[in-house]
């Protein structure tokens, strides 16, 4: 209506008056752009986003419909414009051998599963982030586990880590890759690990960790290695200070025994947790053997315990 | 004129999300809340043959959500409303509560594409409701620092939000 009415002023007017109107227009529409910004802005920072979560929108989309909800994911202009204003052109350069765009993937708010194109199903817990090349190569920060589909002709499928390199054919195995955390294990078939020109084959029921830039690997001895991924924590008679490392590295959270507890391998722990949070889980403790405990930081320090 | 398939699902990526988690508001963060905006959004699709034109999307689901909502309360309370005669109380719905949650939506999808180490602290502080403290005490690093990433992070998403 506005646009209209102006249109019809300027072309009724004369030549000097035309341009006069032309520019007032033309203030009236950046203030009107201004002020629509400062608004974003404003409201922007003042909006509370405590409690927005993403909910399943594929799986409601095929309950709703019975059809698949085809992926979209983020075209290679939008990732590239992403990219170059993020200044990470340089990392995507490495994975554009292929010429096909990079995936970004990202778990922001609990563990997601995402389908990759040639078939893999990749598991990542919260925070963690995958990039994703669209053939046979992803790049992982955080904690992810991978079922590989196997390729006919045989292509290797590839993990790089903020720390090394995973190479398998096709198989089920989780890889952790934070800072100061560098961890691969094996579930199902044969992987090999690569870092700073050694490497390691590993086997199901194999995990490793690189310490000191060593990698140091050993066999899985807990059901609950992988339980992340469901978000289900069992416990049959389990040893306490076992117990304790399986619920450490489920909440990827810090828990130590202090060291003058002597008994903590004498506790046992019979128990379910789907879906509780750290804390929960720590109350339940607090019922079954009245340890004591306060957080520091990260980590949650255990000063006392009974059974 | 009727809703086809690539409409429905613009509709659906749009406003799916945005719409359960208004549900919560009055619902609490459980299943019904997302069955209720199922429940729309079916209706949508075994109806889009013969839907009449939908002028305004944002009001129309919004407000089916809203009236769900509310039937759902009925549904649930009836047996508390008559032991205690208590009033059932459900937001009026207003066009501002859709914009907002629209705008959550866009933040939200926004902070998928920040850089990790600006995301992970982004949410820590808006998602999580960490203060910078505690942020800077997890994760080792400066207060200062986890400023920096928040405003960082807020000029990215502003960016973001201009160009959709």
């Amino acid at each position: 209506m506005k646009l209209r009415d102006n249109i019809r002023k300027i072309n009724e007017s004369d030549g000097h008056k035309q341009a006069e109107l032309i520019q007032q227009w033309k203030d009236e529409a950046s203030a009107n752009l201004r002020a629509m910004h400062e608004g974003i802005e404003n409201k922007l920072e003042d909006t509370p986003m405590a409690g927005y979560r993403q909910y399943d929108k594929a799986a409601a989309y095929e309950k709703i419909t019975g059809e698949h909800y085809e992926k979209s994911g983020i075209s290679w202009k939008k990732w590239a414009a992403a990219a170059v204003f993020t200044g990470l052109i340089a990392m995507a350069g490495l994975f554009f051998v292929n010429n096909k765009p990079i995936t970004h993937y990202a778990a922001v708010n609990g563990v997601e599963i995402e389908h990759l194109n040639d078939g893999t199903d990749v598991t990542l817990d919260t925070g963690s982030t995958l990039d994703y090349n669209g053939s046979r190569g992803v790049a992982v920060t955080g904690r992810a586990f991978f079922k590989v589909s196997k390729k006919a002709d045989k292509t290797p499928f590839t993990v790089e880590l903020n720390k090394g390199k995973v190479t398998v054919l096709g198989t089920r195995f989780s890889v952790s890759s934070y800072p100061g955390t560098t961890e691969v294990a094996v579930e199902e078939g044969r992987v090999k690990y690569e870092y700073g020109g050694r490497e390691v084959i590993l086997n199901a029921g194999d995990w490793m960790k690189l310490s000191d830039e060593d990698i140091v690997s050993s066999p899985i001895l807990t059901g609950n290695h992988f339980s992340w991924t469901t978000q289900v924590l069992e416990f049959k008679n389990t040893p306490l200070d076992q117990a304790l490392q399986d619920i450490s590295r489920h909440y990827h959270q810090e828990l130590v025994i202090s060291k003058e507890i002597k008994t903590a391998g004498k506790c046992l722990l019979t128990s379910k947790f789907a879906g509780e949070n750290l804390d929960q889980v720590m109350d339940e403790l607090k019922l079954l053997f009245q340890i004591q405990y306060y957080k520091s930081g990260n980590r949650y320090v255990i000063t006392s315990m009974k059974c | 004129m009727p809703v086809d398939k690539e409409t429905f699902r613009y509709l659906f990526d749009t406003y799916y999300n945005a719409l359960c988690n208004y549900a919560c508001l009055s619902l609490g963060m459980n299943d019904d809340a997302e069955d209720v905006v199922m429940e729309v959004f079916a209706h949508i699709w075994d109806k889009r043959e013969n839907l009449s034109n939908i002028e305004n999307p944002k009001a129309y689901l919004f407000r089916s959500v809203h009236h769900k909502a509310i039937e759902k309360i009925r549904a649930k309370k009836l047996v508390i409303v008559a032991l205690e005669g208590e009033k059932i109380v459900v937001p009026d719905y207003k066009e501002e509560i859709g914009e907002d949650y629209l705008l959550k939506e866009r933040i939200f999808q926004s902070i998928r594409q920040l850089p990790t180490q600006c995301r992970v602290i982004f949410v820590k502080s808006k998602l999580e409701g960490m203060s910078h403290k505690e942020i800077a005490q997890e994760m080792q690093i400066a207060v200062k620092t986890v400023e920096n990433q928040i405003t960082k992070a807020f000029k990215l998403i502003r960016k973001q939000i201009d160009t959709i």
